[in-house]
């Protein structure tokens, strides 16, 4: 049964007045780490709980500096009658075994898992975590009251796992955010008239960095010598894939051409979308990929790869590849930052899609599917 | 890298504003007139065996993906039961003070432990990738004294073959 629609949604006050005294929203995920867009979404939502005057929290498995003001570990969790338990489903994890353990009802928000097989001989512990995280997904159907997903192509994975009411509620952006300030420092180093591609991601194998940097080659020896590849992602302290993309610059000889910037501060981030003449994207999987909408947001033009759920984010706002030839790839690439006419239109329907991920409009979508997961728990107590 | 198939089944542009014919017959003449490159692409696939750790233990390739993981994750959270009844509520707040100004000290001990493990978790990264490298080494060198021992074995057998009769 699909989930309610946005013309359903309460007005706040009505949600407010009718359920905050008597519940607690608690959330629970993972890893609550920097940069995580699954972290991000559950602390954006932890905000607007707040915002709206309900009684929030948030428990973590694993909890980095950045959050650790906010997050408890999910082990000191007292549940209380009054409680509506909100479960971020990434991966498997210490709180999903206490989740299942604990047996209450809850409003699942399904962010994707990544198919385990991307992490086969390459990371074990990511393997199985992303593999028992697939297999136990039907086991949190009964408990869900509600289950919402970021986009259209996860809350399939939600019908097939048997869950009865599914929503779609994509990621909490925060816009206001990206119109901050940008790091003055990369803006300096890298103010020259070089074109700039960008990809933002984890250096892990599905986002395949790999491919953008073949892609590059071409690119860099065939269209335009005076260009660069900026890599921004974090990436595990240990494990072959980073290695693998460094031997891969060096095979190409493209040195200082590609830019593996390792894990971004906001400022940061910031100044690498500002520098970007085009966001390329050859990722195999994504729950939702944020930064698409970030780029868009910010005016730069999108290429993406057919896959998961890219289609279902980029809508018609940028130009999409259905298959891996780097040479014509690169050529789009080039006409995409040499023609105008064509950057400025895609800059222009980038920035409407955008807008469709506007936080109110977000905002409404979330309220509906909690208002509906707020009934459904009274019903059950 | 050679371009193959056609265009309009790698690139898929859905805004209806935009002229797709003239963009991909652009695209045609750009990869028409461009010089192959040197270097071929499509066979270079990652295989986690040829850059990382494939050969190490398990057990051991396992402990180092979770320091990778792990590392910066200690800091100490709020660890107060949440209170149900006025009695714990009492107890909480005359507790709380305490509690903070411990997890004031425990986290300001966590950032310094976390600066010591990040570096302790690149530099085992580094020894275990040098041990790859070294193993990887030692079975070269070990392959090509192999077949040195089986090329004298066998210009040792050409000798005796060669050795003039009744010659002792």
């Amino acid at each position: 049964m699909p989930g309610p629609t946005p013309t359903d949604t309460p007005s706040l006050p009505e949600l407010r007045e009718r359920f905050s005294p008597r519940v607690r929203l608690v959330q629970f995920i993972s890893d609550l780490s920097y940069g995580d867009a699954s972290a991000s979404d559950c602390i954006e939502i932890h905000r607007l709980l707040q915002r709206w005057g309900f009684q929030a929290s948030v428990y973590a498995d694993r909890i980095d500096s950045h959050y650790r003001k906010i997050g408890q570990h999910y082990s000191s969790y007292r549940p209380q009658d009054r409680d509506l338990i909100i479960f971020h489903y990434s991966a498997w994890s210490g709180a999903a075994q206490f989740l299942l353990q604990l047996g209450k009802p809850l409003l699942l928000i399904y962010h994707n898992i990544t198919p385990a097989e991307f992490f086969r001989g390459t990371e074990p512990v990511v393997w199985e975590l992303t593999q028992k995280g697939r297999d136990a997904l039907p086991q949190f159907a009964p408990l869900a009251v509600m289950a919402v997903a970021k986009s259209e192509y996860s809350r399939n994975d939600l019908v097939d796992a048997g869950f009865q009411r599914t929503g779609v509620v994509p990621i909490l952006v925060d816009f206001e955010r990206l119109d901050g300030a940008a790091s003055s420092e990369i803006l300096r180093a890298y103010d020259d008239d070089y074109t700039n591609i960008l990809f933002v991601g984890r250096l892990v194998p599905n986002k395949r960095q790999e491919d953008l940097i073949k892609t590059f080659y071409y690119y860099h020896h065939r269209c335009n010598p005076r260009s660069r590849l900026f890599l921004v992602g974090a990436h595990m302290a240990v494990g072959p894939y980073l290695p693998w993309l460094r031997k891969l610059v060096d095979h190409f000889g493209l040195g200082d051409h590609v830019v593996l910037t390792g894990q971004a501060t906001h400022q940061d981030l910031m100044a690498y979308y500002r520098l970007a003449d085009v966001f390329l994207c050859m990722s195999e999987h994504e729950g939702f990929c944020v930064p698409i909408v970030e780029s868009m947001y910010l005016g730069v033009p999108v290429i993406a790869y057919d896959a998961a759920a890219v289609p279902f984010t980029m809508g018609d706002a940028g130009i999409l590849i259905k298959k891996r030839d780097y040479a014509s790839i690169a050529e789009m690439t080039h006409l995409l930052t040499t023609d105008r006419k064509l950057h400025d239109r895609l800059v222009a329907r980038g920035r409407e899609r955008a807008g469709d991920f506007a936080r109110e409009n977000v905002e409404m979508q979330f309220a509906a599917h909690l208002e509906h997961a707020l009934i459904a728990r009274e019903k059950l107590s | 890298m050679e371009h193959t198939g056609d265009l309009e089944d790698i690139i898929e542009i859905r805004d209806p504003e935009i002229n797709v014919a003239e963009i991909m017959a652009r695209i045609r003449e750009n990869l028409g007139k461009r010089e192959p490159l040197a270097v071929e692409v499509d066979s270079l696939v990652f295989d986690p065996g040829l850059g990382g750790f494939l050969s190490l233990e398990a057990g051991l390739k396992q402990s180092l993906q979770q320091v990778g993981l792990t590392y910066d994750k200690i800091y100490v959270g709020d660890q107060l039961r949440i209170p149900t009844t006025f009695k714990e509520r009492l107890v909480n707040a005359l507790r709380r003070p305490l509690h903070q100004l411990v997890r004031f000290y425990a986290d300001l001990l966590s950032s310094k432990q976390v600066v010591f493990n990040s570096a302790t978790s690149s530099a085992l990264a580094h020894l275990a990738r040098q041990t790859e490298r070294d193993r990887k080494n030692t079975d070269a060198e070990i392959e090509r004294l192999r077949r040195e021992v089986a090329e004298l074995r066998q210009t040792i057998e050409q000798l005796r073959c060669r050795r003039p009769r009744g010659h002792q």
